[in-house]
């Protein structure tokens, strides 16, 4: 700290330290998470006056109890903790008319707040989607990026990631023999964290964002290394003759695609309409014609802001809905598999990779208000998955009891309304052991 | 007000020392002239003061630039408390259309997010007694002004008021008075109204930095008459003379001081 002092003319600290408990609803059911946690959260930030050049650098920490004892979480401390350590760390060159960033740090594309297809840069936890609880959502990825500025309105970005970073979800390869039986996919697919870095990715990002006195315009294309799963099924070998087998080895994989995107935000009398438009091709699988692999989909997330007075209570709502197209044609589904393996295939991928439907619906709603001059602050944020029937709900209190010292509650919920109690299936993925309450603290510094 | 509109048309006209027959727009025109210094930056600080004395301090960088005659922008980045430090707001006022362009940087979700004024003066602003539209440019048109007899002859008073019902519920106040100094052309005093008619807060005006012959209210305390709340803006390192960039009022700028 004190060599960067000495180079920088400015040097920012912050930090918060964060103890949460987390508890399981059900009382049948253990909760995988049950917790007591510390958070620290430490940022260094210097810069200089001319603002040629800023450094920030960001660690987490975490010290977790729970039925295994005190561990940091999540698991023991591995090579992967260590990125997970540190959040964020990059360094940033201003120039005239364009900057340079080079490090591990966030890029957040599109105009609506949830699931935005043009949002594909850092990964996302598919498993628990962080409609709310963002610190603990999406990872940043080592990066370039660069941003020219023609005009003041005109922004242009590049970002290059060069290596594969994959989310939190733990995948192993599944060696497969199996004579007469049913592929359980389950078996052994999620056993293992990826560790970070191993492949490279060498990703391609690109976005031109246009600010107008009504509305802000952004165009994004991205020819990128997915970093939501797939699988690789072509050491699948199967023989049918007398004894039907099937062997080999399933492996994780995670695949090229193309991304392009176009969002927009308009700000219309108190109101303010967003909408992003995506869609993503795999690039081996453009036609969505193989059985074998994810397909292409087209997403669509409308998005409307506005407060509402409530006598003099300021309600602040948004309110979303998402179209999912997944892009396949059964009929010319090309395999040379056997129409019993092609249907465990496509059993495998209904589960792990949610296209056993060509549309997907949901509604997003949040509204939010606060008390006590912005001291105590209620929110809550319901999705619904129309398609799938399921519904999350995810509200939250927190009271300021002075300018660093905070206190908060709040629970993540999910429920099916028809349909089975636990499955993988969807966006919202019901499993009654991920419901959980939480109360926290926090001291800001 | 605390801030100032872009009626540079009037700027010579704010010199003049004796007045005669002048009617209440003028006096309006006036008073804003004697505060549209081109460039004004400084570092702001909110203290908000529940009746029981509890008392919440907020600190903000804050920048604001005349873009021509029909356009002004304000950029202000937050630096007290912890929590909402790197936050950062930014504005483009445009006179002609009547309305703003307002963008929020939440730097929890990294994110910049286009926000947009709705009705009661778009709430208040971070639990102050200031509502997001006080903290912006007025368009005058879309104001109209009556002069009222003052008990003190110091004073001009003005009632200033929306032009139509919406454009009153859009703002938050039925009618406001403001008390104008006759001497200088300063506004010491406004009093707000709700939209029912009744008495809601008082902004007083304890001090000003005049300097190029613009003045800027560096001392300002709004009384909530309703709630028994006060909240005090004070504003220090004021420059009049500071070329900002034009860089400064943009969505890069939003993310970095």
């Amino acid at each position: 700290m004190w060599a960067v002092a000495a180079v920088a003319q400015e040097v920012q600290v912050g930090a918060f330290v964060r103890l949460d408990h987390y508890g399981g609803v059900a009382e049948e059911r253990l909760y995988s998470n049950d917790r007591v946690r510390l958070t620290t959260l430490s940022q260094l930030e210097a810069y200089d006056q001319a603002g040629f050049w800023s450094a920030l650098l960001e660690v987490v920490a975490h010290l977790q109890y729970d039925e295994d004892g005190f561990s940091t979480a999540p698991g023991g401390f591995t090579a992967r903790d260590i990125d997970n350590l540190i959040r964020r760390a990059y360094v940033s060159l201003r120039f005239d008319a364009f900057d340079v960033d080079v490090g591990k740090k966030f890029v957040r594309w599109g105009k609506v707040d949830f699931l935005s297809p043009l949002d594909v840069i850092n990964h996302f936890n598919v498993d628990a989607p962080a409609l709310v609880d963002l610190f603990e959502g999406p990872r940043a990825d080592p990066m370039v990026h660069v941003t020219a500025y023609p005009t003041d309105e005109l922004a242009i970005e590049l970002v290059y990631v060069p290596m594969l970073a994959p989310y939190l979800v733990t995948v192993d390869d599944i060696d497969v023999d199996f004579r007469f039986g049913l592929l359980d996919v389950d078996m052994g697919f999620r056993n293992r964290p990826p560790e970070p870095y191993e492949e490279f990715a060498h990703s391609v990002h690109g976005a031109i964002s246009y600010t107008t006195f009504l509305a802000d315009l952004q165009l994004s294309y991205s020819y990128f290394r997915d970093q939501i799963l797939d699988i690789d099924l072509s050491d699948l070998k199967e023989r049918i003759g007398t004894f039907h087998v099937i062997e080999g080895t399933i492996v994780p994989a995670y695949r090229r695609a193309h991304n392009i995107g176009l969002g927009a935000s308009i700000g219309l009398d108190g109101w303010v309409i967003s909408a992003d438009v995506g869609a993503k091709f795999l690039a081996d699988n453009l036609d969505g014609s193989r059985i074998d692999t994810k397909n292409p989909e087209i997403r669509s997330v409308l998005q409307v802001d506005h407060p509402f007075a409530l006598g003099d209570q300021q309600i602040f709502t948004t309110a979303g809905v998402i179209h999912r197209l997944v892009l396949f044609d059964e009929e010319a589904w090309e395999s040379e598999y056997s129409p019993f393996l092609e249907s465990i295939i496509g059993s495998l991928h209904d589960r792990e990779l949610f296209q056993d439907e060509p549309s997907h619906w949901y509604l997003i709603a949040r509204l939010q208000t606060s008390f006590l001059r912005e001291q105590l602050s209620v929110e809550t944020t319901g999705a619904w998955g129309i398609t799938e029937s399921a519904l999350h709900l995810a509200p939250r209190a927190s009271y300021a009891i002075s300018d660093n010292w905070s206190v908060a509650a709040g629970a993540n919920l999910w429920f099916t309304l028809d349909g089975p109690d636990s499955t993988k299936v969807g966006l919202l993925r019901r499993d009654d052991a991920k419901d959980n309450v939480f109360i926290q603290t926090t001291l800001h510094y | 007000m605390i801030l100032r509109t872009a009626a540079l048309l009037l700027a010579a006209l704010a010199a003049a020392a004796p007045l005669a027959a002048q009617d209440a727009a003028d006096i309006s025109a006036r008073t804003d002239a004697r505060g549209a210094a081109p460039n004004i930056s400084g570092l702001l600080t909110l203290t908000i003061t529940a009746p029981n004395g509890d008392q919440r301090v907020i600190s903000a960088d804050s920048y604001q630039k005349e873009r021509g005659e029909e356009r002004e922008d304000r950029l202000f980045v937050f630096t007290h408390p912890p929590n909402v430090r790197g936050m950062a707001l930014l504005v483009h006022s445009y006179m002609e259309q009547g309305d703003d362009s307002m963008w929020i940087y939440l730097p929890a979700m990294d994110r910049i997010k286009r926000v947009d004024l709705g009705s009661s003066g778009g709430g208040y602003f971070l639990g102050s007694d200031f509502t997001f539209r006080d903290m912006v440019s007025r368009d005058q048109t879309e104001y109209e002004h009556a002069l009222l007899p003052a008990d003190d002859d110091a004073y001009h008073v003005l009632e200033v008021r929306g032009r139509t019902p919406e454009l009153r519920r859009v703002f938050g106040y039925s009618r406001e008075e403001h008390f104008i100094r006759k001497d200088n052309f300063l506004r010491e005093r406004i009093v707000f109204y709700d939209l029912a008619g009744d008495l809601l807060k008082e902004l007083i005006v304890e001090e000003e930095y005049e300097a190029d012959g613009y003045a800027f209210p560096t001392r300002l305390k709004m009384l909530n008459h309703q709630t028994g709340h006060v909240s005090e803006i004070l504003f220090e390192d004021i420059s009049f003379s500071a070329d900002i960039p034009d860089r400064f009022f943009t969505q890069r700028y939003l993310r970095r001081r």
